[in-house]
């Protein structure tokens, strides 16, 4: 049903059209977090899209902006996962993942006092 | 027919760059780490002993952050080698319950947010790890289990069982304003409130108190609540005072909050009147203060725009006063930190939206009806008992009203003070509640262990954590996530990288965790002295069994209630018998 292609950079995969980038995730085995399981009650599924694709997207809900505002590592042309859905344009498109797994502050640090 | 587009996937962080993207620790306070750690040592290949195959691992607390710690280990040491070792990892926790802050600590209104149970749930049911299936899962769960209660288990007894352990039991205490009334009757923590209305068993009792303050026998008397501090949690406590409880749309009829709490905050609607009819009792009057302005504020959008919905579907007004917003907005440093951030801008446009001239604020509003305020740049001074009590003994005088002082702030950006001004307010007060951060407290036994390298402890009683550097403890084979290792911030989501933190740490050391010498027994000899203690043990079925009976519809107060939630832990190891 679907080629995957692992390299040591990215996967490549093949999905049908119309389901919502959360689901890609979890229904092909990539890492991608959906702790409120896509009600945009979260920021887990954050993804950044190329710029061409997040210009031509349907403009984001409040409540999409809300929680956006919680992603770790924004960026202009992030969006949650679970509201953007699979569409013939996006062929061939990287999407990335932002990930961070040492964005801890040292025991010692001092939060500045207030 | 089936389009389809073929979509690169590209995260950027691979295994084989997991560990090049550590932080290199600086120089810290005083703290060594023991002798065992090698931060040098950068190889993820396990150096597997036939003789101990297997790497058995305890994780003390069962919320985000330990089930994302469970997770990510299994997941991690399944992946690192050709020959991977076998994960047992247990999940102890206090309760029998699991799940941590997402049952008693977010609000019944949010029950979206309470869908990452399910995630955790799949981790425990699903075919590799099922109960039902293996005799031996990677991963169990067992609940009604006191670590650092001698009677139970110690932390010590832990670490011999386990060529791990991991902390992560969060932040149960409080931290304290420091002012003068902070010990009178109606001063209380947010947290307590929050745990209270939560059905958390240990605080079930506070209904009877929570009863009186917000009571009113008088007709028409309102009940002024005074909440301090700027966080989610605040305003989580200002919708639950405020919102409606008679059956109806978004009322918290229809949430998981506790029939106890119910009963209590609907007597300010009507006590005894069956047909809705308001006019019997008072409103409540709720005023969210903080000492800093609306740019500093830790609440996030969502909360506060909830709270621009409140008049609509409760009839609660919702008052931010315009002076206010310039008067913190204003100054150059808060200006830059608006710019700096999305959040924030979005926050000031829409607090401005929906902010009141204060000459327009009528400040003799109807006592039937509630209201929330959140004023800025008040600092608390005292909690104020009654003048003219007769009755001097302090243990029963009760709060009255509040003091602030009017602040400024000052300073560069993002590290601006509040200063004292010198002019005073005082708001009336029948219930106030202190939300101005969660603090942990060290695991009984901890301190003990602590490295014998001086006078620096392993616990660090000024921030309320764990002192430790990327999740590793000053204390072999002892790990920290979570709240008790970064402090309490952040929201659920925080703790997966938070915990994806500390296992890489784990993965690090594992050669020095997994040699040839231990031999330690795991979770059959957790079990033998738990049985040997006579603990009662509440493992994943006994939960499933626990939640059956919550989410019965005979116990639900209405189809659309998620669980009428038991309170008590005899009543819930009572089910199991």
């Amino acid at each position: 049903f679907y080629n995957a292609k692992k390299t040591p950079q990215y996967e490549e995969i093949k999905v049908p059209v119309g389901i919502n980038l959360l689901d890609v995730a979890h229904d092909y085995g990539l890492e991608l977090e959906g702790a409120c399981e896509g009600v945009c009650a979260c920021a887990t599924c954050h993804v950044v899209l190329p710029d061409e694709i997040y210009d031509t997207r349907e403009e984001a809900s409040e409540d999409e902006e809300d929680m956006l505002d919680m992603a770790f590592g924004l960026t202009d042309t992030s969006r949650l996962g679970c509201q953007i859905i699979v569409t013939e344009d996006m062929d061939g498109i990287v999407i990335n993942v932002p990930s961070a797994t040492r964005n801890f502050y040292v025991d010692g640090h001092v939060p500045v006092p207030h | 027919m089936l389009c389809r587009s073929a979509i690169r996937f590209h995260s950027r962080v691979s295994h084989t760059s997991f560990t090049s993207n550590r932080i290199v620790p600086t120089a810290t306070s005083a703290f060594r780490i023991a002798p065992l750690r090698c931060f040098s040592d950068q190889s993820t290949a396990t150096s597997l002993s036939p003789s101990n195959p297997s790497f058995k691992v305890a994780i003390v607390g069962s919320g985000p952050s330990g089930f994302y710690t469970a997770k990510y280990l299994l997941k991690e040491v399944a992946s690192t080698a050709d020959n991977p070792l076998q994960c047992s990892i247990d999940i102890l926790e206090k309760l029998p319950t699991p799940y941590g802050l997402v049952r008693s600590g977010v609000a019944p209104d949010h029950p979206d947010v309470k869908n990452v149970e399910n995630e955790f749930a799949a981790i425990l049911d699903s075919p590799l790890t099922s109960n039902d299936s293996s005799p031996n899962p990677p991963i169990q769960f067992y609940g009604n289990i006191k670590v650092g209660d001698p009677s139970t288990i110690t932390l010590p007894e832990l670490l011999e069982l386990y060529d791990a352990v991991v902390l992560t039991y969060g932040c149960d205490s409080d931290r304290s304003l420091g002012i003068p009334g902070e010990e009178l009757e109606g001063v209380h923590s947010a947290r307590e409130f929050v745990s209270w209305y939560n059905g958390h068993p240990d605080y079930v009792h506070f209904t009877e108190v929570f009863g009186r303050y917000l009571k009113n026998a008088t007709a028409k008397k309102q009940t002024r609540v005074v909440i301090v501090g700027q966080g989610n949690v605040a305003l989580d406590c200002a919708r639950i005072l405020t919102k409606s409880v008679q059956d109806g749309k978004d009322s918290l009829f229809h949430t998981d909050i506790t029939q106890h709490s119910l009963s209590v905050l609907g007597n300010n609607d009507d006590d005894d009147d069956d047909d809705n009819n308001t006019s019997g009792g008072g409103g409540v009057a709720v005023s969210i203060v903080g000492r800093r302005g609306h740019v500093q504020g830790s609440f996030t959008i969502k909360e506060l725009r909830e709270l621009t919905k409140m008049e609509k579907n409760h009839d609660c007004t919702f008052v931010v006063r315009d002076d206010e917003l310039e008067l913190g907005g204003s100054t150059p440093s808060s200006q830059v930190e608006v710019t700096d951030s999305r959040a924030k801008k979005r926050i000031d446009k829409l607090l401005r939206s929906v902010s009141t001239p204060t000459g327009a604020i009528d400040e003799t509003e109807s006592a039937t009806k509630n209201s929330i305020h959140i004023r800025y740049l008040w600092n608390p001074i005292s909690f104020n008992a009654p003048t003219d009590n007769n009755d001097n003994s302090q243990s029963q005088q009760s709060v009255k009203s509040v003091t602030f002082e009017r602040t400024r702030l000052t300073g560069e950006p993002h590290a601006q003070t509040a200063v004292g001004t010198g002019e005073y307010t005082t708001l009336p007060a029948d219930l106030v509640l202190k939300s101005i951060g969660y603090k942990g407290r060290p695991l009984p036994g901890l301190d003990e262990l602590g490295v014998d390298s001086g006078d620096v402890s392993v616990f660090d009683e000024r921030r309320g954590v764990i002192r430790n550097i990327n999740g590793r403890v000053g204390v072999e084979r002892l790990y920290v996530a979570g709240w008790i290792k970064r402090g309490p911030s952040g929201i659920i989501g925080t703790n997966i990288t938070d915990a994806r933190d500390t296992v890489a740490s784990m993965l690090e050391d594992l050669p020095l965790l997994t040699s040839t010498n231990s031999n330690k027994l795991g979770r059959d000899g957790l079990l033998a002295l738990l049985t040997e203690r006579n603990v009662k043990v509440v493992d994943w079925n006994s939960w499933r069994e626990i939640n059956r009976v919550e989410t019965d519809p005979g116990r639900r107060r209405s189809d659309s209630q998620p669980r009428e939630k038991l309170v008590s832990v005899d009543d819930m190891l009572n089910i199991l018998k």
